[in-house]
């Protein structure tokens, strides 16, 4: 195995490990503290949850901690082994996987008083979240948010408004503190805040050399999942911004020499940087990610025509995985336009399956819309076991090659 | 009736669905048009009262997937391949158009690849209906919806979507599930007349063809069982499974299991109980699309819907009222849903007492042997055999 990265390493990305350190520690104080502790997804409105002064728990991010922790597959197999079929979602099994053995990373998980989930993201967070209810016996939430094809049709969003109507009864009731708009409105301000900064760090990486890539990004997108709504996020990305302008502002890329800036598709493969560092030592640097760039959407505004329950109910409606393919291709086109991709890597990701059906479509009218060259890699996001490196390795340096003599002729 | 004519006419609904793509052609040659459905969450009502016909899409067991390889990957529902496969080599060109309800990641997909493939002209209907049935809110949302799909099943047809010709669709498709419900409970008796293959078929075929003959022929079946209901009193008759699970597409596999000395006896399939539990019927108050909404909302629930809890309570309804004494779940390969209810249903099942037997299948890939060896010991367990 190669030495760690090629790539410049960002100075602000080294407060990661603190912030990432404080919030599991908080997760596993909270109880201890009074403070209710709600297991949410990452499409979910945690604003809410900031405001109300409860701790919201991602079992999501704890699937990339075991992941890079490169504990999953122990997890995962402590799932199956309870009968959690080893084609359900890895996230998940390492969730039940950690449940029942009470191991993993933290040692055990934070016992939930509730938990609140959302289908905007895919089907299988509400599956996962019936059986964490089950387990813990504890209250369960559900937002539904109907499938978008081109805009949220009416009736669509004023379903989801009332729903998050329902929700502020529903906390106030599980958590027995009180809803105050006022502080809600802070906590709108300061995930705008830091969603907005999130944006603009995306773009600047339209710079050539690129400053930053898919690591620093995938690692980098853990507040805006799990503290979007808090100072401390919104003063993360600040510096983040500001140390990534200075490099663009003195030309500096976050590689020596890059040659092919690419774009990836779907979720990381957590429990292997190396394959990056590996394109990265090819030349090859991602100038843009779908999967990062999800987080931006989640910006409201309450002074148009709704009040800003209705902005909330239309950025969480248009999540990236709840909008039809169509929609993804241009958004995805449009990237690939303003970022210069030279190519686009799919990761087939077997555990997400809202993210990879389709996927093949998309990769065709990329080829054959934009003339762009496309490469599907067979992974898995946590599960190590299916993904073989090797083949995988084999075909970057074909899809590489590919791109250069296309820019020699 | 003899018991024999019971068989012949259950034969004829199987031939009618084992030559369905060719006989579904000919409805379409004679004038009417052709809507394919997923799922027993799409109110087949509306596409009846909207002038035009209802197929329910079921997976090809006969083929191995082909042109689908390009859409999907391999590790996506197998059910789904299938059926998309199917579409893809143009084996169903005698549908005019389809309506995927929400349900499943993987037929949201599919539903997605469909409309990227398809021509203009080609009815391609996202049903978005709830994931959640419970309260208010999903019931006014789903009004809405159904509302839309109506219209639009209208429109294409050129018809009126009026109150008239969905209380008669109402009736008749309230018929037809009350009368198939009568025929599954033919085995509640200890040596049951109908096999649980052979009352599988009669859905298969139930959701092919034209409604106003599928009533005629479960009329007919009814009247025979109710000459020759079989018997309670002798022996100790097979051992009584339940099957659990999603769609089953080929009854042939209830026949491998049924083979090893048991009688299927109850089920919950999407292609069985799931599928005609529970009428429409009429309160005073309410008006024929708000009857449907409230219908499809408080039917039994599958995997896709939340809350869960209904589906239990059917489930244990199912083992008293048929005697159950094992349970077989039959998981198609890949789907999150059902792999996810799993350990529940194994549990509340196990706590009852029941043992659960896990076979994981794809449609292409019946592998025969290897089932029967696994039911042939979980029958044998259960003081059963052959």
């Amino acid at each position: 195995m190669e030495a760690r990265s090629p790539g410049r390493r960002l100075e602000s990305a080294k407060k990661l490990k603190d912030l990432g350190y404080q919030y599991y520690l908080g997760s596993m104080l909270a109880g201890q503290q009074g403070q209710p502790v709600a297991w949410i997804t990452s499409g979910f409105p945690v604003e809410l949850i900031y405001a109300m002064d409860i701790f919201p728990f991602y079992p999501e991010n704890y699937g990339t901690l075991c992941g890079s922790r490169k504990v999953s597959g122990d997890l995962c197999q402590a799932a199956e082994a309870r009968g959690y079929s080893q084609d359900l979602c890895s996230y998940a099994r390492c969730t039940m996987g950690s449940i029942f053995q009470n191991a993993g990373p933290l040692n055990g998980l934070p016992a939930p008083d509730m938990v609140l989930t959302a289908r905007n993201i895919c089907h299988t967070v509400i599956k996962w979240w019936e059986a964490v209810a089950r387990h813990y016996n504890c209250p369960l939430f559900v937002l539904d948010t109907p499938f978008v094809r081109g805009e949220p049709t009416e009736h669509q969003v004023q379903y989801v408004r009332g729903q998050l109507t329902e929700l502020i009864n529903f906390l106030e009731r599980h958590s027995g503190r009180e809803f105050k708009m006022d502080k809600y409105m802070e906590v709108i301000g300061r995930a705008n805040r830091a969603a907005s900064l999130w944006k603009e760090i995306q773009s600047l990486r339209k710079a050539s050399p690129c400053p930053l890539s898919a690591l620093d990004m995938f690692t980098g997108m853990f507040p805006i999942v799990t503290l979007r709504g808090t100072q401390t996020c919104a003063d993360f990305y600040q510096e983040m911004r500001d140390e990534l302008a200075a490099r663009v502002a003195a030309g500096v890329g976050v590689l020596e020499n890059d040659q092919f800036r690419l774009m990836w598709d779907n979720i990381a493969i957590w429990y292997n940087f190396q394959f990056y560092d590996y394109i990265h030592s090819r030349g090859g640097v991602f100038v843009a990610e779908t999967y990062t760039s999800a987080w931006g959407v989640y910006q409201f505004d309450g002074s148009g025509s709704g009040d800003i329950f209705d902005s909330v109910a239309r950025r969480y409606l248009m999540a990236i995985l709840n909008i039809d393919l169509d929609l993804r291709f241009q958004q995805m086109a449009e990237a690939i336009r303003e970022y210069r991709v030279d190519g686009l890597l799919l990761h087939s990701n077997r555990s997400c399956k809202t993210y990879s059906l389709g996927q093949l479509g998309l990769a065709r009218r990329v080829q054959s819309e934009l003339g762009v060259p496309t490469l599907l890699i067979e992974a898995d996001m946590t599960d190590p076991r299916a993904f073989a490196e090797g083949p995988a390795r084999t075909r970057v340096d074909a899809f590489l090659e590919m791109l250069n003599q296309r820019k020699v002729t | 009736m003899p018991l024999q004519d019971v068989r012949d006419l259950s034969a004829g609904l199987s031939r009618f669905f084992a030559e369905r793509h060719q006989r579904l052609r000919e409805i379409k040659s004679a004038g009417k048009k052709n809507i394919g459905y997923f799922c027993s969450y799409t109110p087949e009502e509306l596409i009846l009262a909207a002038g035009m016909h209802p197929i329910r899409i079921l997976a090809d067991p006969a083929e191995q997937a082909g042109p689908v390889d390009a859409h999907l990957q391999t590790f996506s529902c197998a059910f789904a391949r299938s059926c998309l496969d199917q579409l893809l080599r143009g084996r169903l060109d005698y549908l005019d158009g389809i309506v995927f309800p929400c349900t499943c990641d993987s037929l949201r997909a599919v539903s997605e690849i469909t409309r990227s493939i398809k021509q203009e002209g080609f009815f391609n209907h996202f049903l978005n209906m709830p994931l959640r049935l419970d309260g208010d809110l999903p019931r006014a949302y789903y009004l809405r919806e159904l509302a839309i799909l109506y219209r639009a099943l209208a429109d294409f047809n050129g018809r009126q979507a009026d109150d008239q010709s969905l209380e008669k669709a109402i009736e008749l498709a309230d018929a037809n599930r009350g009368l198939l419900k009568g025929i599954w409970d033919c085995r509640r008796v200890k040596s049951p007349p109908l096999s649980g293959e052979v009352c599988l078929g009669l859905v298969n075929a139930a959701v092919s063809m034209d409604r106003q003959e599928v009533r005629g022929e479960l009329e007919k079946i009814s009247l025979a069982l109710a000459a020759d209901p079989g018997k309670d009193d002798l022996g100790p008759g097979p051992v009584r499974l339940m099957v659990i699970g999603s769609v089953i597409d080929n009854p042939a596999l209830l026949g491998i299991i049924e083979q090893s000395g048991a009688c299927v006896v109850a089920d919950d399939l999407c292609t069985g109980t799931r599928y005609f539990t529970g009428a429409v019927g009429r309160a005073a108050a309410e008006g024929p699309l708000e009857a449907l909404a409230r219908r499809y909302l408080e039917r039994v629930p599958c995997p896709t819907k939340h809350p869960a809890g209904p589906r239990l309570d059917h489930l244990s309804r199912l083992l008293e009222d048929f005697r159950v004494q094992g349970v077989v779940m039959v998981l198609q390969k890949f789907c999150e849903p059902h792999a996810f209810d799993y350990p529940m249903i194994r549990d509340h099942l196990s706590a009852r007492g029941l043992p659960v037997l896990l076979l994981e299948v794809e449609p292409a890939h019946l592998a025969a042997g290897q089932l029967s060896t696994r039911v042939q010991a979980f029958v044998e367990m259960l003081g059963g055999g052959l």
